[in-house]
């Protein structure tokens, strides 16, 4: 993406949603040949003070700071209508359309019950942190912030292996799991 | 205060810390059009 935009007078900054830390999204970054600044949001931070509750996410933040564009869950590059969107504004400024689609607000017990999973998690009680997150799950249906990390922990090799598999997380989707 | 991020609003404080632990400051980009894609590996 960021070769396809050399010469262009802007920073592309991505944001890591894993609970588990730095070391899951380096791989995909280093394998990328990322030249951009990677972040990692590991105590699903921007969930709270953003409000969203999927990704991948998009937000167009123009040269004061003010964001002009917003879309949480499905942004994504490859397709032909986020392109035009985000080439238009890099070139005119311009955004047309929907500015903001996708912000949701989260159950403050979501958010409650994730930190106190990720506490667990980080102390070694793996079955601790995934019936918080379980808990959160079931208050919260449509996070798929919280469903993910939850799968993710539970299968990890569906995860963290060759690829992510994602008719297998539909599957889990299908049977409501 | 409301919460979350709004269009035609300041976007909201964050500080993050990247993959070689460096802490970043999302304010600190200010002067340039930035883009935030956040995304997971899962």
């Amino acid at each position: 993406m960021v070769e396809q935009y050399a010469g262009s007078d802007f920073e592309l900054l991505a944001v890591a949603v894993d609970a588990q830390g730095a070391d899951k999204p380096r791989p995909f970054m280093e394998q990328a040949g990322a030249t951009f600044t990677c972040v990692v949001d590991a105590e699903n931070l921007l969930s709270k003070t953003f409000g969203f509750k999927a990704v991948p996410n998009g937000i167009l933040v123009d040269e004061n700071g003010i964001v002009v564009h917003q879309k949480f869950g499905g942004f994504d590059i490859r397709k032909p209508e986020t392109r035009e969107l985000v080439d238009a504004w890099l070139t005119s400024g311009a955004t047309a359309g929907a500015e903001s689609t996708g912000r949701a607000e989260v159950d403050p017990r979501v958010h409650v019950l994730f930190d106190e999973g990720l506490a667990l998690l980080r102390s070694g009680d793996t079955d601790g942190a995934r019936a918080k997150w379980r808990e959160a799950s079931v208050i919260d249906p449509d996070n798929y912030v919280v469903h993910k990390q939850l799968w993710s922990i539970e299968n990890p090799e569906r995860f963290y292996g060759e690829k992510v598999d994602m008719d297998w997380q539909k599957q889990q989707l299908a049977q409501g799991l | 205060m409301t919460t979350g991020s709004a269009v035609n609003e300041t976007l909201p404080a964050a500080v993050l810390p990247s993959l070689d632990g460096t802490m970043v400051d999302f304010a600190s980009f200010r002067g340039k059009k930035l883009i935030i894609f956040m995304w997971a590996s899962w």
